[in-house]
């Protein structure tokens, strides 16, 4: 064929586009003609009549179709192409990444004594010192910020809120060093709730705030359950009281940890938080997790509650009935996609308080996944994190590849002590995934072809 | 013959590469924020 002539429509539809190897097709109970067909690629869902499934196997689709399918991610040129480019998701997501992020550990302090604290026995009176936080500036200076790109900062503890003057002063020092260069500085906090006042947002927005996560477990009982005060004082009306004069100065994210036994009880606080005027408007999201166990170095050996897999039946149904519950009360919750382990971007650090550095911050109890310091630098880690774990054909011929590549490092390290395989999601999401879907498409906004 | 059948688009999904920069997060433990 010389070079510009058109390949025959007839041509592309017998030898070119196949379904895509990330597809699940759905029954669709009210119309047995049809069927639900979900993209794990590209987020999309359609509906079908069965005869079009069909006309692909035969290769009789019409043009038009042929192209809605291929746009949306059903249809594609080559299987084998398209697995390749799977492999290759993340040089491209991290050629598009133009900024710097970390979450930096500012103290491993807190005024909570949570029961299953994810620091465990690492807490104590450590705080990031100055010369540790001006190393840490000079690292997103020298690396980062010199060479074009912005810098995104979460701050993490511990309670970062108790190290509030090195947030002011490792902003102040940043926003100075990004405008200079004509990039951004940001930064957001994972905060117990307790010390997120008016005034402290209002002190913190003009240097780059832009929200914050707070965590509530459930209803007051439980939550003062759970996270106490070193005192032994609940702490959940204190908490609620911030998030009533924050929560229209900043994104509020409301997070919540659950376990088998009380999970049943979140849905009580979403009515709460109504009845406190806290509405779905003034939130950015609600979303709750299972209590993990606590393991490395530093365990808990008095909380046994946690989980350490996907797998387990409950986890499925205590998952689909809090989303459930969150999206009907008009809450907002992260849509199913595609989502990736931080570990995978380069760009991502975790700082520990002491200028250590790992790719998670559930990796901070276990010295022997530690990537280097701030002193020395960042050393190979791809062995000791088995960064290709996932590109085996196993994982690449698998419709949930695209929302899982291998699954969450921390869990798989948990159940063998060490990161020796995917945490693979293929239960989880056989028994989960269609139920989801259906909930995306019946409570959150309809994306439309551009 | 080709046929074009009745497509209901219910969500477009995402345009762009699978994986975007926003999409990096901590799946199972934590939410942090990716804008």
């Amino acid at each position: 064929m010389n070079e510009g002539e058109k390949i025959p429509p007839f041509f592309i539809s017998i030898s070119i586009m196949r379904l895509s190897h990330y597809i699940k097709i759905y029954p669709c109970p009210n119309d047995p003609g049809k069927v639900l067909l979900y993209s794990t690629k590209k987020g999309s869902a359609i509906l079908v009549p069965k005869s079009l499934l069909e006309s692909i196997e035969r290769g009789t689709l019409g043009e038009e179709n042929r192209e809605t399918l291929a746009r949306l991610g059903f249809l594609v040129p080559d299987i084998e192409a398209e697995k390749s480019e799977m492999r290759g998701s993340f040089a491209e997501a991290n050629r598009l990444n133009a900024k710097f992020t970390a979450q930096v550990v500012l103290n491993l302090d807190c005024n909570l004594a949570c029961t299953y604290c994810y620091e465990g026995g690492m807490k104590g009176r450590r705080y990031m010192s100055p010369e540790t936080a001006s190393l840490m500036a000079e690292l997103a200076e020298n690396g980062y910020i010199a060479r074009g790109k912005g810098v995104d900062l979460c701050y993490y503890g511990g309670e970062p809120l108790m190290s509030v003057d090195l947030i002011v002063s490792l902003s102040e020092r940043l926003q100075k060093a990004t405008a200079e260069k004509g990039t951004g500085y940001s930064f957001s906090i994972v905060t117990n709730g307790t010390l997120l006042t008016a005034e402290i947002v209002t002190r913190l927005i003009p240097l780059g705030f832009t929200g914050a996560k707070v965590t509530l477990d459930g209803p007051r009982e439980n939550h003062d359950r759970f996270r106490p005060f070193v005192s032994g004082k609940g702490s959940f009306d204190l908490i609620v009281a911030n998030l009533k004069e924050v929560c229209d100065l900043t994104d509020i994210q409301v997070g919540g940890n659950y376990t088998r036994e009380n999970y049943r009880e979140f849905p009580r606080l979403l009515d709460l938080l109504m009845e406190e005027g806290i509405t779905p408007e003034r939130l950015s999201l609600v979303k709750f997790d299972p209590v993990t166990k606590s393991g490395g170095e530093f365990p808990l050996p008095e909380f046994n509650e946690g989980c350490a897999s996907t797998d387990e039946p409950w986890l499925m149904e205590a998952g689909m009935f809090l989303r459930e519950e969150i999206l009907r009360r008009g809450f907002h919750t992260p849509r199913v996609g595609p989502a990736a382990c931080m570990i995978e971007n380069p760009n991502d650090l975790v700082v520990n308080w002491d200028g250590t550095l790992f790719k998670c911050p559930a990796f901070l109890g276990w010295k022997d996944l530690a990537i280097g310091d701030l002193e020395t630098g960042i050393s190979d880690y791809t062995e000791s994190h088995n960064m290709d774990v996932w590109k085996k054909e196993e994982c690449l011929d698998c419709a949930y590849l695209p929302l899982c590549f291998g699954g969450c490092r921390f869990l798989k390290l948990l159940r063998s002590g060490r990161i020796d395989d995917v945490d693979c999601r293929k239960a989880y999401l056989d028994g989960t995934l269609e139920e989801l879907v259906r909930q995306d498409l019946k409570y959150q906004p309809k994306r439309s072809l551009k | 013959m080709e046929r074009n059948e009745v497509i209901e688009i219910l969500d477009a999904g995402n345009e762009g590469p699978v994986i975007g920069p926003e999409a990096f997060c901590c799946t199972m433990t934590f939410t942090f924020f990716r804008k």
